[in-house]
């Protein structure tokens, strides 16, 4: 019954947490089992944990482990496990395997002396994650009334589209970007698919990194830049930003034109004379990487005119033990 | 409820990707296992309830594979303590109607004794009340006020809201700003919400399937032209199809006034408000009154207002 008192006092004594580390707790931790240490002094306990979903060529890596927030330590797996010796007590542990899983952080994993706890480990790969694009909206600008057929292939499976698409869009088209399908008139066409995706890595890949604050004046400037009409800017930014802005500090990056064949080729009848294609992938980001700077390209607005913009949230790698 | 977030789940295993704009909650944690080999075959397990502390209710209804009891508070008796051999057992609590029910199951082993915090998730909820835009369709051009006192704090708008919007209004809808044309005006703003508050009974359920069919349906019932409802549903339309059913209700004009007021200077004809309140049913456990709904009137200077709010998907009603 001592340690059962002590164990209390140890989980009383949880320290404060930072709240970007709160947010990261994956909750990846699942004990199994306990078993008695008695080759263990009475202080010392151990922790075994078992990772789940690694990589044959994984199973024996080289791992980067924070116990407490102290020193970065190597550890050598063996057959996806490892050992850890720990005094009796309160534990949180930060665990780096290598950049194609996110980094997990533990909760506060509690051990007694001479006792043997198991935890599986579910590791999240980086890699080919089920994203969702979200809103591509189509809007057309031809110079006279006329008739047009446009068709999406998304890379992955439809999921929502409106007006409904069945085999194409088809309808007349106005320069006013009035567009008449089966006698009802609408401003754009939407259409959404969920396809696999790698999580975002800032350190790779070019972009920017805005504060929550800078977000709203960011987006209306680089939409500006690009050449966005004051309504297609309002489209974009009342679906965006308030999502944005539910997180302290996001990564962004976008993609334009042919970069956008990676999420759906797009075949419009008539030819455009100018077509653009702006996507942008965003993700909640707490690391402190500054990327590389991207370079957008403007829109020519001459001729019958089609935009099309979209773009998805992407979980976002920030380790911090790689550093 | 700030604990909640420091102490993170042994059950939750997913991670919050995009999309799943939902992050659960853990709210039964193992706090330690001990190891008494005096027990034998069975296993003694203890819950304490740290934020089970309001009073409003004195004690805790619980239930082990269907067997009942009740859990007193008051007398100082403790933590919770049950008998359990060992394998997988169902478990729920109850505290209030404040508080959701909560249930899991557990799976233990012969000869311990478990310690687990069980921590009560409140429903009264901070809920975003949802891209309410609004369309202005005066007789003529002209200038207009449009002041929104939500009843939480904005979130977002845009254009920005300073001191309300003042726009040149055109009778083909076209919002002018500062040079700058737009279809509508839009705002978020988050507000408390009682689960209890909403009347599960009126309404409708809707398979995510169906409810771009349903959706056109009830908006051109109520009035809505091609595109405002467009704006609508491809809002809430992709969000409400990502699940097998939803059950939704509607609000109109004056039942508004509780997410927000709206005043439009000078006064118009007529303003039409209709805002979805709405939330993910996986298991189908409601069958809702169908709703009226009544029709747009479009004569003379016309305001037309959507909004709506998600609630989070919840158990609907008490089952224990």
């Amino acid at each position: 019954m001592m340690k059962t008192t002590f164990l209390f006092l140890a989980f009383l004594l949880i320290s404060t947490i930072s709240l970007a580390e709160e947010k990261r707790i994956a909750a990846s931790f699942i004990f199994d089992r306990s078993e008695p240490a008695p080759a263990l002094s009475e202080d010392m306990g151990v922790f075994s944990f078992k990772f789940n979903g690694l990589e044959k060529e994984d199973l024996n890596a080289k791992i980067t482990l924070s116990c407490d927030g102290g020193e970065n330590e190597t550890i050598k797996l063996k057959d996806g496990k490892f050992d850890y010796n720990a005094p009796a007590g309160t534990h949180r542990f930060v665990i780096y395997i290598n950049d194609k899983y996110f980094e997990l952080y533990s909760h506060n994993l509690i051990i007694g002396g001479q006792e043997k706890h198991f935890y599986s480990v579910n590791t999240i790969m980086t890699l080919g994650l089920q994203i969702e694009v979200d809103k591509p909206v189509i809007y057309l600008y031809p110079e006279e009334s006329t008739s047009f057929e446009v068709s999406v292939i998304p890379k992955g499976d439809m999921a929502f589209t409106y007006p409904k698409y069945d085999e194409n869009w088809s309808g007349m088209m106005h320069p006013n970007s009035d567009l008449e399908i089966n006698g009802e008139i609408f401003n754009y066409l939407f259409w959404e698919s969920k396809q696999e995706m790698n999580a975002l890595n800032p350190r790779e890949t070019a972009g920017f990194v805005i504060q929550k604050e800078g977000i709203l004046s960011f987006l209306e400037e680089k939409l500006n830049q690009v050449g966005f009409t004051a309504k297609e800017r309002a489209d974009f930014i009342t679906f965006w930003a308030p999502q944005m802005e539910k997180h302290e500090q996001v990564f962004i990056t976008f993609h334009q034109d042919a970069d956008c064949d990676m999420f759906a080729e797009l075949n419009i009848s008539p030819t455009p004379e100018n077509l653009y294609r702006f996507y942008m992938s965003w993700g909640s980001y707490d690391g402190d990487v500054v990327p590389e700077s991207q370079k957008l390209t403007s829109f020519q607005r001459s001729g019958f005119t089609v935009i099309e913009w979209g773009g998805q949230e992407i979980p976002t790698i920030a380790n911090t033990l790689a550093l | 409820m700030k604990q909640l977030f420091f102490i993170a789940s042994l059950f939750v295993s997913s991670l919050s990707l995009a999309g799943q704009s939902e992050v659960e909650i853990p709210y039964l944690i193992p706090d330690s296992i001990i190891i008494d080999s005096s027990l034998d075959s069975t296993s003694l397990l203890y819950f304490n309830f740290p934020n089970a502390t309001d009073l409003s209710s004195l004690s805790i209804s619980y239930s082990l594979d269907g067997v009942q009891g009740e859990h007193s508070l008051v007398t100082n008796q403790g933590d919770l303590q049950l008998e359990a051999t060992a394998g997988h057992h169902e478990l729920q609590f109850f505290y209030s109607s404040e508080y959701y029910e909560e249930y899991t199951t557990i799976n233990i082993e012969a000869g311990r004794r478990y310690y687990y915090s069980v921590y009560f998730t409140s429903s009264e909820m901070i809920i975003l009340t949802e891209k309410p835009v609004i369309y202005l369709y005066p007789e003529k051009e002209q200038e207009v006020q449009v002041n929104v006192e939500p009843a939480g704090e904005f979130t977002f708008t845009y254009p920005k809201y300073n001191d309300g919007w003042k726009v040149l209004a055109a009778p083909n809808g076209k919002l002018t700003i500062d040079e700058n044309t737009y279809n509508y005006l839009f705002w978020e703003a988050s507000d408390r919400l009682t689960l209890d508050e909403v009347d599960l009974n009126v309404g409708f359920t809707v398979a995510g399937s169906d409810i771009t069919r349903f959706l056109e349906e009830k908006l051109t019932q109520s009035g809505l032209n091609s595109k405002e409802r467009a704006d609508f549903i491809t809002f809430w339309g992709p969000r409400m199809a990502a699940h097998d059913d939803v059950f939704l209700q509607f609000q109109f004009n004056k039942e508004c006034d509780r997410y927000a007021e709206l005043e439009i200077d000078p006064k118009p004809d007529n303003v039409y408000r209709i805002y979805m309140i709405w939330q993910p049913v996986d298991q189908l456990r409601i069958a809702p009154e169908a709703q009226e709904i009544p029709v747009m009137n479009r004569d003379g200077f016309t305001v037309l207002e959507w909004g709506g709010k998600e609630l989070p998907s919840t158990k609907l009603v008490r089952t224990l």
